[in-house]
């Protein structure tokens, strides 16, 4: 019979807290997973929780939208789901600006040019 | 039709959204705001077949793109509906171009704009010439609206608005959105 002694039970504890403490040991590896995991972050009792999951699902970009549709059909609590609708809807939609003067100065500060797209009707539609 | 497929199309294909919001400071011009608005009337729909057979290239001078400077002047400039694909190309291009020419004072600027897209026009047409030397059987004889001539026609709409471009290259914007609106008004478009 193996002895269960403490040197061995101090080996282990920090055997697991290594584990921990690897980096990527507990995060998912597939973006869908990333995203999944994130998702069920949105639904957290604390407020700090769901507000940095919202960011960081925003900052994965266009790519996570197809996921989110997916994640939305899945009826999640409604919380979650109007927060999905609002990332897929902002990282889907081209912020466009009717003011050109506006544009300018903006542009102007970030050091990008600027692109005019003129047709008959607006943003919302028609023509 | 063009126009609306470059709202609900062009614009809705994800990786040129993203490309856009990184590179671009984006601007929506409504070349008749008294008479055409989303709440003038009941928005047409387009099923995937008519989006399909709809020409690249098509809609002309209702549906402009001009790439700019941060002070207005036209860099490179775009007529008509392009897949969400084609437009991004062409964004890139221009992102490249103001790349090239920002730090330049504004004479060398458009000299620059003129030889790259000179250059841009040569590509154009070297891609359009490979695909005919790809199909020359689809060449031959009376047209045919096929895969093949629809592309090789839509380079050939590129290329022309590429000569355009090149004329328009380093003109503020401002007075020609102000043109469009003024034209809507002679031809009646506009009360």
């Amino acid at each position: 019979m193996r002895l269960v002694t403490p040197g061995r039970i101090l080996l282990v504890l920090i055997g697991a807290a290594l584990c921990c403490l690897a980096p990527g040991a507990a995060e998912p590896r597939s973006l869908p997973e990333r995203v999944s995991a994130l998702v069920k972050q949105l639904d957290d009792n604390r407020f700090a929780v769901r507000h940095e999951a919202d960011r960081e699902l925003r900052s994965i970009g266009v790519a996570v939208v197809p996921l989110l549709k997916k994640e939305m059909e899945t009826r999640p609590p409604l919380e979650v789901y109007k927060r999905l609708e609002s990332i897929v809807t902002d990282l889907s939609s081209i912020p466009w600006k009717t003011d050109l003067a506006q544009a300018r100065e903006e542009a102007k500060r970030a050091g990008k040019p600027i692109l005019v797209f003129s047709t008959i009707g607006d943003v919302g539609g028609f023509a | 039709m063009g126009s609306n497929l470059m709202r609900t199309v062009t614009f809705a294909d994800l990786p040129l959204v993203e490309y856009l919001k990184q590179n671009y400071v984006v601007v929506w011009h409504n070349q008749s705001p008294d008479l055409f608005s989303s709440e003038a009337g009941q928005q047409e729909k387009y099923t995937a077949e008519q989006v399909k057979a709809y020409p690249q290239g098509g809609g002309g001078g209702n549906v402009r793109s001009y790439f700019c400077t941060p002070d207005g002047g036209i860099l490179y400039y775009l007529e008509g509906y392009w897949s969400g694909e084609r437009y991004l190309a062409e964004a890139r291009f221009a992102r490249d171009l103001f790349d090239k020419v920002k730090s330049l004072p504004a004479t060398e600027q458009a000299e620059l704009a003129r030889r790259t897209l000179a250059k841009h026009e040569e590509m154009i047409n070297r891609e359009r010439q490979a695909i005919r030397e790809q199909h020359p059987e689809e060449f031959a004889g009376r047209f045919r609206p096929t895969e093949v001539r629809k592309r090789e026609a839509a380079l050939g709409l590129l290329a022309r608005t590429l000569q355009l471009s090149t004329r328009e290259a380093s003109r503020p914007v401002p007075p020609i959105l102000e043109e469009l609106r003024l034209a809507n008004i002679r031809r009646g478009a506009i009360k």
